[in-house]
């Protein structure tokens, strides 16, 4: 029995730790990417409204 | 019994996360140029987004539901599939094992792979099949909701709430405005609505969530030493250990691993996110990346299940309402439990923060699954027996018709279907109606050149079959007692991904097709 509990303890210890340093790194590198994915919409919209001047 | 700590502030704090969260969905719909924008979100979605949006979509509040009701029962046993989750992530990033060739194959929808592999009606059956199990695989997402809003916040009367598993009216009408909200920008941002809403979902929901595990391991009453001593006391080995006597066996197991595996290549909400990418590389990485998501999904409401039940067990009262046949055996009102303890543990504030942040995930999976199902009726369905090709439009009209009727369907519907015993074994069981054929059938499409058009539908019929789960046990005993031990939901499941790869192998060598069609790009 303890080493099902040991080994939940250490699963447990592993996965919540490297997700909440993956939300910390997430949070500022997803904002970017959020400010990257409207440049790139804005960019793919003037090329539409380019193709429909053409 | 059940009065909680939820306050005017909290009130506040869930009612204005709400709003704003709907406003900023509403108002990307002036990124929305066209179909690619509205459906795959223009394909510009970075690893950080990406991983954020699959995490967001994967932890909804159904999630925190099903998995903290089989954990409340079968204790740490039930985090396996939070284990196996993740090793099917990491394995698929790692490898790029099919994902790096669906990217690159640059669809829309996973059922469009089966029209360019094998031909249209294949498409269009893969689409129907594809939405009815999406749809009654989301039957339950809004009674789940409406539980948890109960639960935690201490809504409706204490007798009422506590004597009776039917929903007050009034939280049938606030979870009848949150999935309402949740159409509304929707249909208006598409996908672009659906990655920027997601982001902000998973923030508020990562911070809610590492409020709720440390209240539960810094409380004095409960703590990991504490829960895990009680759990083992008053369980043993079977709350631990999933393949130990009275657990959930190996079927189980083995199942669970073509679910996850499945899940993550055909199941759309899930698979959309191998499509939103600008490249394969990308698509590895969110895989690799959003695979501690995928344990986190399962294992802190199963961390939060356990702590309820240590908490359930410290009050007569709880126990006889939770445990009437005693604490070994499989609890009554399960969904009740994780919510009351977030309910009863926190104080008003966090407790707010909590609930938006669950509210959020509410939101984030129902937000996915809608334009998921909806854009697989529109392309995969629609268009094709339509035959004319559909205007950029035309399909995004079409689009915001099905998601409203969708949305329309899932709150007549949703709020009045009955409870199930166990949630996750009842998604996992819709989810084998398609995953069970459609995996071979795209399997076999991308690596066995002797894969048929009439091996692939007949693969995916046969998906069918899962649903004799749903047959009572007591017709089953009234046909033959003998075999009731054998007529279980994972023995069913399982044989249904075995019989589907069956058929598909034999009736492709029955009937060998034309040689497969090129990759190009299909028009629906």
């Amino acid at each position: 029995m303890n080493v099902w509990i040991d080994i939940w303890q250490w699963l447990y210890i592993l996965g919540l730790g490297s997700f909440f340093l993956l939300v910390l790194a997430i949070i500022p590198l997803g904002a970017r990417d959020l400010l990257r994915l409207f440049r790139h919409l804005d960019r793919q919209k003037d090329t539409l409204h380019g193709k429909r001047l053409k | 019994m059940f009065e909680t700590n939820f306050a005017a502030l909290d009130w506040a704090i869930v009612a204005i996360y709400i709003f704003a969260s709907v406003a900023i969905g509403m108002f990307v719909n002036r990124y929305i140029h066209s179909v690619d924008d509205f459906l795959v979100g223009g394909r510009g979605s970075g690893t950080s987004l990406n991983v954020a949006t699959y995490i967001g979509t994967g932890l909804g509040l159904v999630t925190l539901m099903y998995a903290s009701m089989d954990a409340f029962t079968h204790g740490f046993a039930y985090v396996t599939v939070a284990v196996l989750g993740t090793t099917v992530g990491l394995l698929l990033g790692s490898t790029g094992f099919v994902i790096a060739r669906l990217r690159e194959m640059k669809l829309t929808t996973i059922p469009e792979f089966f029209e360019r592999h094998y031909d249209r009606q294949t498409r269009i059956i893969a689409g129907i099949i594809c939405a009815v199990a999406g749809i009654l695989n989301m039957g339950l997402f809004p009674r789940m909701g409406a539980t948890f809003i109960t639960y935690a916040t201490g809504l409706g009367s204490p007798g009422e709430v506590g004597n009776t598993d039917e929903l007050s009216v009034t939280i049938k009408l606030i979870t009848t405005l949150l999935v309402v909200l949740v159409i509304a920008y929707t249909v208006i941002g598409g996908m672009v609505s659906v990655i920027v809403t997601d982001y902000i979902q998973f923030v508020v929901l990562s911070i809610g969530l590492a409020i709720g595990v440390a209240y539960c391991l810094l409380d004095p009453a409960l703590g990991w030493s504490q829960i895990t001593h009680v759990l083992a006391e008053e369980k043993g080995l079977k709350a631990f250990n999933p393949v130990a006597e009275d657990s959930y066996g190996w079927t189980w197991v083995v199942w669970m691993i073509l679910v996850f595996f499945g899940a993550a290549l055909v199941w759309a909400p899930e698979a959309t996110r191998i499509l939103t990418t600008p490249d394969v590389r990308t698509t590895r990485r969110t895989f690799l990346f959003a695979a501690p998501g995928q344990f986190v999904r399962i294992a802190i409401p199963a961390l939060f299940a356990v702590a309820a039940f240590t908490w359930v067990r410290g009050d007569v009262e709880l126990t006889r309402h939770f445990f009437p046949n005693g604490l070994s055996e499989s609890a009554e009102h399960a969904d009740q439990a994780m919510p009351l303890l977030l309910g009863q543990l926190l104080p008003s504030g966090l407790l707010g923060l909590l609930v938006a942040g669950l509210m959020a995930a509410f939101m984030s999976t129902h937000d996915s699954y809608l334009l998921g199902w909806a854009s697989i009726i529109t392309r995969d369905v629609i268009a094709p027996i339509r035959r004319q090709p559909l205007s950029d439009r035309e399909q995004i009209f079409t689009t915001r018709i099905v998601i409203v009727g969708i949305g329309a369907a899932l709150i007549i519907i949703g709020l009045w279907m009955p409870k199930q015993e166990s949630i996750w074994s009842f998604m996992a069981l819709t989810g084998t109606i398609y995953i069970s054929g459609a995996l071979p059938a795209l399997l076999g499409g991308l690596y066995w050149s002797g894969a048929s058009r009439w091996g692939a539908r007949a693969a995916m019929l046969s998906g069918f079959l899962a649903l004799t789960a749903l047959i009572p046990n007591t017709k089953i005993m009234a046909i033959n007692p003998a075999i009731q031990r054998w007529f279980t939901t994972p023995n069913i499941c399982l044989a249904t991904y075995l019989i589907a790869t069956i058929v598909f192998v034999t009736v492709s060598m029955a009937t060998p097709g034309p040689t497969p069609r090129a990759q190009e790009g299909v028009e629906p």
